[in-house]
Parts: structure tokens; sequence; C-alpha cells
């Protein structure tokens, strides 16, 4: 990428006329000295934010590096959802709890950051728990909202925690609390961990810039074709329709993106065969246009989500997939791919197939392990009963 | 075999065939009778001849497949299920309780030798009332026992006693009540499926499936890239970047749960000896052996990084030569020449690989290199599907083998490394690891589960009965003219009645 700093010279216009040559696309190919310009002061995190490394990029300032904490922090926000419907499921589906166990007040912390329902987890906290837990539970059902600092953590670590929680969020504190919340013996003598859950809900909120900007500041790698024109509404724009229909058909979804992909693949040739050798060599060692129809079929499949198809999204977030390294983070293949991909498998009732993808985020992203732990719990529990097969090759 | 067709020849005999889903396999089924399926090829055929009990909905829900209705006894010892009445065999005599009981009987018969007989463990006895009552009765109180009923069901009329053999006429001639019936086995090893117009939902949209045997892969993906076949089942790694730039093809993720290995034969000298064991996987230089065959992932043990069982503590081993030479010598052998050898006698061992296993013959010779280099000689020898059953699986005559597994979403291993496994044909015990196999079986609890299939997981990198080595990016690629198509991520063709060929 650096090596394309350098200065540029314009580009002869492309042949056929496009949304896109109008969008920051076809102006960095009119102008590829736009991208200089545009990366020049803050190089590396522009570096990071098209490379979808977002970790850190809340400490540095800038736009790009503001870009990728706001992306960082709507990942978080997935993460957390993911979490909560996991505990949901899985202490649904777990039957008999574990006598004295702490789950179900963890349970419901999950619930009360979610807007579920969280005292029915904590009335199922027994006598037999952890002191600690105990007094933890009867507190929290005193207090169910996290808007606010809690009055009073008498000392108990739990609480403490939570406080220390909600400070984070209320910017009275620069560090928040992560890693394992509590420890407990299993009846085969093993130890239980439990990842804390508030994790992502944090992160969610002190990582969140609310940045707005305009220019090819806030469009250079995103799936806008302008500042009011993203996601589903840049695919209308571009001639092809969004629509997914009624029904959760995945054939429906491989339509819209074969259709997307002729309005790219023929935009691309063009500029293959117009474009000055520098917006060439953007597009290309860049990955321009592959990047950025990836984030519009996440989009898509993100629409497909809200509109209650899983199965939809699932075909979208695939198709966008970068499969010369499909395990692996990237300019292509964002976290958030592997996210919504996780969501997706998840509600098609896929959950070892959501694993899968979060394994790929635990490995980066620390505030992916309590998501990967329970949904894990769930994959087994949906097994209990099952036979496995397995055979050669 | 396929290897002696040019592809202009296939390309060729497979005009005729436009109306039809080809597809292609590595290698043919060795025998299609669900009683002796060992490998993904046969199970993917069993899925088109046969039927279940009960099977996944696309959700991975189990839903009654043969079965009308059913009840399960207040204590989960019997289950009594009401088979359904409108769905006959591919011969048109009708599905009757008798079936069932046969297809459990036939499996727990130890003469039969079933490969499956592990999944009607937990069944006590079958009775059957009438042409369509069957009462399982349990060992032990079941839960959810549809969900263990998905094995598919034959046809008693179509054997004589509950003794099966592996040679009976069966293979030549299956019936079932799938969604296809094989048509013939031809020439080129290729076996045509027709669709069942009285299979369970009526006839399956596509009429006819041909599976071709094609064992090079590179000839796979130009086959597709031809439009001379609609799907391969499994891509490899590095062609999928082509295939994903073309348009007309789809790539669907397929058979996740797959690990390749090289087992010891550990009822031999001197594989019996963990510190050999050991050793020869310190001389293995995995990321070496894995670059030609494309991206995937190195694991320290017998599960996918991904899996909830997998230890994610346990590093995988790395190249390390001089650990290797201690341990050999603590096992009594000395380095000469170059070349390691114990009491006068080389170090020198046979490494059985499948003949069409997916790039295996790279993955062979660069093997069989890195231990020349170590002091080990190896000989290799490959062998088709008949000789691999005979040999690795009941005769238990090999020294290593090169393999790979592959599970379903239960990622159950308890049959490859519980000293009782079926699948444990290198003969791996450890009493520790028995034990957890077992709790991991029994208990409710799933983070108990988890932690003790993550013990079995420390413990067998530990024992080394395997060098465990990866798991590969796995695709299917389907053509665009096949619409609707879902696959399973396990059995592949489980909802391919819904499949159609487009526009």
């Amino acid at each position: 990428m650096l090596l394309l700093l350098l200065a540029c010279t314009p580009a002869a216009p492309p042949q056929a006329p496009s949304p896109l040559d109008s969008a920051w696309l076809g102006q960095l190919v009119a102008q590829p000295q736009l991208f200089t310009q545009t990366v020049d002061a803050e190089r590396e995190a522009w570096v990071a934010l098209h490379a979808n490394s977002w970790r850190g990029a809340h400490r540095d300032s800038g736009k790009p590096a503001a870009r990728a904490s706001d992306l960082h922090a709507d990942l978080a926000s997935r993460l957390a959802g993911l979490e909560a419907m996991g505990w949901e499921r899985t202490l649904s589906e777990w039957s008999p709890l574990p006598p004295g166990s702490a789950l179900p007040f963890f349970a419901g912390l999950a619930a009360l950051e979610s807007g579920g329902d969280h005292a029915k987890w904590w009335l199922l906290v027994d006598e037999a728990a952890d002191p600690v837990v105990v007094q933890a539970t009867q507190k929290m059902l005193e207090y169910p909202t996290l808007g606010t600092r809690l009055p009073d953590t008498m000392g108990n670590p739990l609480l403490e925690r939570i406080d220390q929680h909600l400070a984070a969020r209320l910017g009275e504190s620069e560090s928040w609390p992560s890693g394992v919340a509590w420890t407990e013996a299993m009846s085969s003598g093993e130890m239980r961990s439990v990842p804390d859950p508030q994790l992502p809900w944090t992160l969610s909120v002190v990582l969140d810039k609310k940045l707005e900007s305009t220019g090819m500041e806030a469009l250079l790698f995103s799936d806008c074709l302008s500042v009011s024109v993203c996601g589903p509404d840049a695919i209308a724009a571009l001639g092809v329709d969004p629509a997914l229909g009624m029904e959760d058909d995945p054939t429906t979804a491989r339509n819209v993106a074969q259709a997307l992909d002729l309005v790219l693949d023929t935009w691309a040739r063009n500029q293959r065969n117009s474009a000055s050798p520098e917006a060439q060599g953007l597009l290309e060692e860049l990955q321009l246009v592959p990047k950025f129809r990836a984030q519009l079929l996440l989009s898509l499949a993100d629409e497909a989500l809200k509109q209650g198809h899983p199965k939809q999204a699932v075909v979208l977030v695939q198709s966008a997939l970068d499969l010369n390294s499909p395990r692996t983070l990237g300019p292509i293949n964002s976290p958030t791919h592997f996210a919504v991909l996780a969501q997706a498998h998840l509600e098609s009732g896929h959950t070892r197939e959501a694993l899968d993808a979060l394994e790929v985020l635990a490995r980066s992203y620390p505030e992916a392990v309590g998501a990967d732990e329970i949904l894990g719990d769930l994959a087994v529990l949906e097994g209990l009963d099952r036979q496995g097969d397995s055979k050669e090759n | 075999m396929f290897p002696t067709l040019s592809l202009a020849t296939l390309l060729t005999a497979s005009t005729a065939d436009a109306a039809s889903f080809r597809y292609a396999e590595d290698q043919a089924p060795g025998i299609v009778n669900p009683l002796f399926s060992t490998t993904m090829s046969e199970a993917r055929v069993n899925e088109l001849l046969f039927d279940g009990l009960y099977s996944d909905n696309q959700e991975l829900a189990t839903v009654p497949e043969l079965v009308q209705s059913d009840e399960l006894s207040e204590d989960g010892m019997s289950l009594t299920m009401r088979l359904r009445s409108d769905v006959p065999w591919h011969d048109g005599r009708p599905l009757k309780a008798e079936d069932v009981a046969f297809t459990i009987q036939a499996m727990k018969d130890p003469g039969t030798l079933s490969t499956e007989a592990g999944r009607v463990s937990f069944i006590e006895r079958v009775e059957t009332q009438g042409e369509s009552l069957v009462v399982l009765h349990f060992t032990e109180p079941q839960a959810r026992p549809q969900d263990k009923l998905t094995f598919k069901i034959l046809p008693s009329h179509a054997f004589s006693g509950s003794t099966v053999t592996r040679s009976d006429s069966f293979r030549s001639r299956p019936l079932g009540t799938g969604p296809y019936k094989l048509v013939s086995y031809n020439d080129d090893n290729s076996i045509t499926f027709q669709a069942n117009s009285e299979g369970l939902g009526g006839q399956a949209r596509i009429g006819e499936v041909v599976m071709r045997e094609v064992s090079d892969k590179s000839y796979q993906a130009k086959l597709l890239l031809y439009e001379s076949l609609e799907g391969l089942v499994r891509v490899l790694p590095r062609d999928l970047a082509v295939l994903q730039n073309n348009r007309k093809i789809e790539l669907y993720p397929y058979q996740t749960n797959s690990w390749w290995y090289v087992g010891f034969n550990q009822a031999r000298a001197p594989f019996d000896d963990v510190r050999v064991r050991q050793a020869m996987s310190y001389l293995v230089d995995v990321d070496a052996l894995l670059a030609p065959v494309g991206t995937g992932e190195i694991l320290s043990g017998p599960f996918v990084r991904s899996s909830p069982f997998y230890n994610h503590k346990v590093n995988p081993r790395s190249y390390d030569d001089a650990r290797a030479a201690t341990l050999l010598e603590e096992a009594g052998f000395v380095r000469e020449g170059g070349m390691w050898s114990r009491d006068g006698e080389p170090l020198t061992m046979t490494l059985s690989a499948h003949r069409t296993l997916e790039s295996a013959q790279e993955v062979v010779i660069n093997l069989q290199s890195q231990l020349r280099t170590g002091g080990v000689t190896v000989e290799v020898e490959f062998l088709d599907e008949a000789e691999w059953k005979a040999r690795i699986w009941r005769q238990r005559d090999f020294d290593l083998v090169l393999s790979q597994w592959s599970f379903d979403r239960n990622e159950d291993i308890r049959e490859q490394l519980h000293s009782e496994g079926a699948r444990n044909f290198g003969s791996y015990a450890n009493p520790e690891v028995d034990a957890l196999l077992d709790e991991a079986r029994s208990t409710r609890d799933p983070q108990a589960k988890k932690a003790a299939l993550r013990a079995v997981h420390a413990l067998a990198s530990q024992d080394s009965p395997m060098i465990f080595l990866w798991t590969l990016d796995s695709y299917s690629a389907i053509s665009t003219r096949v619409d609707d198509v879902v696959i399973h991520p396990f059995y592949f063709f489980t909802w391919v009645r819904q499949w159609h060929m487009g526009s």
C-alpha cells in the first residue's frame, strides 16, 4: 500500500457510465492523487483500517482511527448480542442446571444487558450457591438497571466488577474488567470458568466515537457510494434490486449476489481497459472492488438478518468471504463478516457452524471468547442425546 | 479407473448428460451397504438411496423420516414408533416394521461385523407389533432417543437372516426407500441414479444423479469449469480462489470437521513405545507437509480448532530433531551412518495411504523424505479401497497410515480413541482416556463434557497415537445451473429432493 502513496496522474475516463464513476471508487480512478492526499497524514491508521485491523484504534486520534474504533464498537455490540442469545438459549436448554452454580447469575446479567428477562434467571440462583453469588444476586434484584453506577458494592467482587464496567461506560474510568469473571468447581472436579459477559457491552460503549464526517475521509474503504447512500441503498443505486423476498430463500440471495457481481465485474473490466496505470495499481493492490463488493454483500446479509432470513444471510456472507484465506481476517474478510456469519448460523439452527466463525474472531478479539464458550456449551447440549458419526476421507 | 481416460474423452462422453446432476468423488464407494460404510463417499451415496427413521431438517433438528408418529415411555426406557405407510421400497414392496427390526438386529449381530454397531448399542431389543408398529427397548433411560435413530433402514426381504456379510449381493443391487434408485454401475466406475417416483414427499426434482470417480482433483476442477460436471464434493484449498472467481460456480462450506493424521499401529513394536511415537512426531515438519496442499490449520489434537472440545492450551508439536534423538536414544536406538537402529535392526516402517486420498501422494513423498532425513526409512504403499478395508480395518496389518477422519457436528472421537472403539484400528489404549471418554458420553453438563474432552485432547497429544496434522479449508463447488441447493454439513445429499436444474 505504501508504494501507492506516490504522486499519481489523472486517469482516462471510464468507458461506460455507472454510479460508481461518481462514487469514491470512481473518484480515485479519475484522480488517483486523491488517495495520497487523503491517507498521507495518518498513513498507519489508514493501513489498519484497510486491513480491517481495528484493535487499539480507539487510542489513536484522527478520522481513520475513529472509523476503526466505531467499527470495533459495532463488532463488540454484535458479539454482546450473540453472547446474550447464547446465555438465554443455553441455560434454557440445560436441564437440570448444576446445583449451587453461579451460572444463573451470569445468565441474568447477560439478560439485563440485552433487555431480556433477567429476573427469571436470578430467581434460579439457589441457596447452595457461593455466598458472594447469593449476595450479588440479591443486590442486583434491587437495582435492575445498568444506566448508573451501583450505589453500594458491599465489597462483593461480582458487584465491584459490574460497577467497574459501569464506570468505564460513563467515562469515569479508563479501564474495565476483562477475562474470567468467575470460577467454580464442577461435580467432576474440573473447574468451570465464566468469561465476563459484560466485556463486549462495555466495549460497544467506550469504543463508539459516533464519528460524523464527510468527503473521502468518510468514504474511503466504505460500503457507500456517497455519505447518504450505503449498503443496500448503494446496491439499489447500482441498478441491482436488493429485495430479498418474503421467504428465507437462499436462491434469491444468490441471485442478488450474482446480479451485483455482474455490475461490479463490468465496471472493474472497464477500468482495466481505460484507467491509468496508477489507478489500476490502486484498484488491484488495495483490492478495492472485491473489498467494496464484500462490504455490500455484508450489509445485505445484515439486512437479511433484520428481516429474519438467516439462511440468506449465510449465503451472502459466504459469498463475500475471500476464500484465499477463509479463516483469516484481512482487507476483505472483516471481523464483522465473522460476527454476522456466526449470528446467521446460530439463527438458522447451525450452532456448530457458528463456532467456526467465532473461533476466527476469538483469536484476535478477546471479547469474542465469551460468545464462543457459551455457544460451544449450546452446541454440546444440542448433541447430548446424539451418537456422532465419523467416516474416513 | 478414471486416470486412464483423458480429459477430452471425459468432456466428449459427458455432453449427453446435460440434464443430470453429475458430481465427482475422489473414489467410488467401496461398498453400497450402510452396515459397512466407512468413507464419506459411501455415506453420500447412502443418503441418495436410503432413509432413516429420523433425519435432520435444515435447521438441524431431528424430525421423523420413515416414522409417522412416536411415543416415548414415561420412564424413557422404550419408544413406540408407527411407520409411514406411503413409502415403498424401490422394488415396490411396502416398508414394514420387520425391516426396522432386521436392520437393528443386523447391526448388532456380532457375525455381521458392522462398522455401525456402536450406533445401536443403546437398544436392548426390538419388538414389532403388526406391520407398522415398532417398539424399541433401551439399555438405560433415554431423553431424546430419536436423535440417535438416524441410521439407514434396510429391507429385510433383500437378505436372509440377520448375519449380513460384506460380500452379500445387496452391495451390487442395493434397495432403499431413498430419493434415488441405483440404476447402473458403469464401466468407467461411475454410478447412475434415477429419481424415485414414490419417495418421501414425491419425486426428487432432478431426474438423474451421476457419481463420477475422478481421482485427480485438478481434473475435477477443470470438469466443473468446462460444465462437464455440476458438482465437486470437496475442492482442494489451492483451487478455491479460481473457482470462487468463476461466476458460474457457487462454493459451499462442507465437511469442515475433518482432520488429517498419521496413525501408528500400537499393537506392533516399536510403535507400542510412546517415546518412538513422540520422536516420529518431532521429526515431521507439518508446515512443510501442508504447504503443497494449500491453506489449512495445523492441529495439536483430535479436534478442529473451532471445536468446543479443542484444547487451546496444547500447542502443535514443532519439528525438533534433537528432541527426537533424545527420545529414540531413551528407547534404545542408536544412530549410525545417519540412520537409526536398535539391536542391529534399522528403524524401518511402511506407510500406507489411500490411493485416492486427495493430495496424499505429495504428502507421502514429502513425509518419506523428511523421515529419511531424520534417520528413518519409510517404505510407501498406496492401497485401493478394498485393500484398505481389509488390511487396515479388519486385519490391522500396517505400521503407519496416512488418512483423514471426518466427523458430524457431534465430533464424537470415542470410536477412534477408546480402547473398545470400532475405528481404533491403531489399538490405542489409555485407561485414563477411556474413563474421560466414558464420562464425556454420560454427563449432562456440557461444560463437564468440554473439560473431559479437552483433557482427552491433552492426553492424546502426549501419548501420540497419531501425529495430528491439519484441517483443510473445506468447500463443495456446485454449478449455478443447479438451484435451491442446500448442503447438509456432513451427509451432503440430505436435502437433495429440493434441488433442481435451473435455466
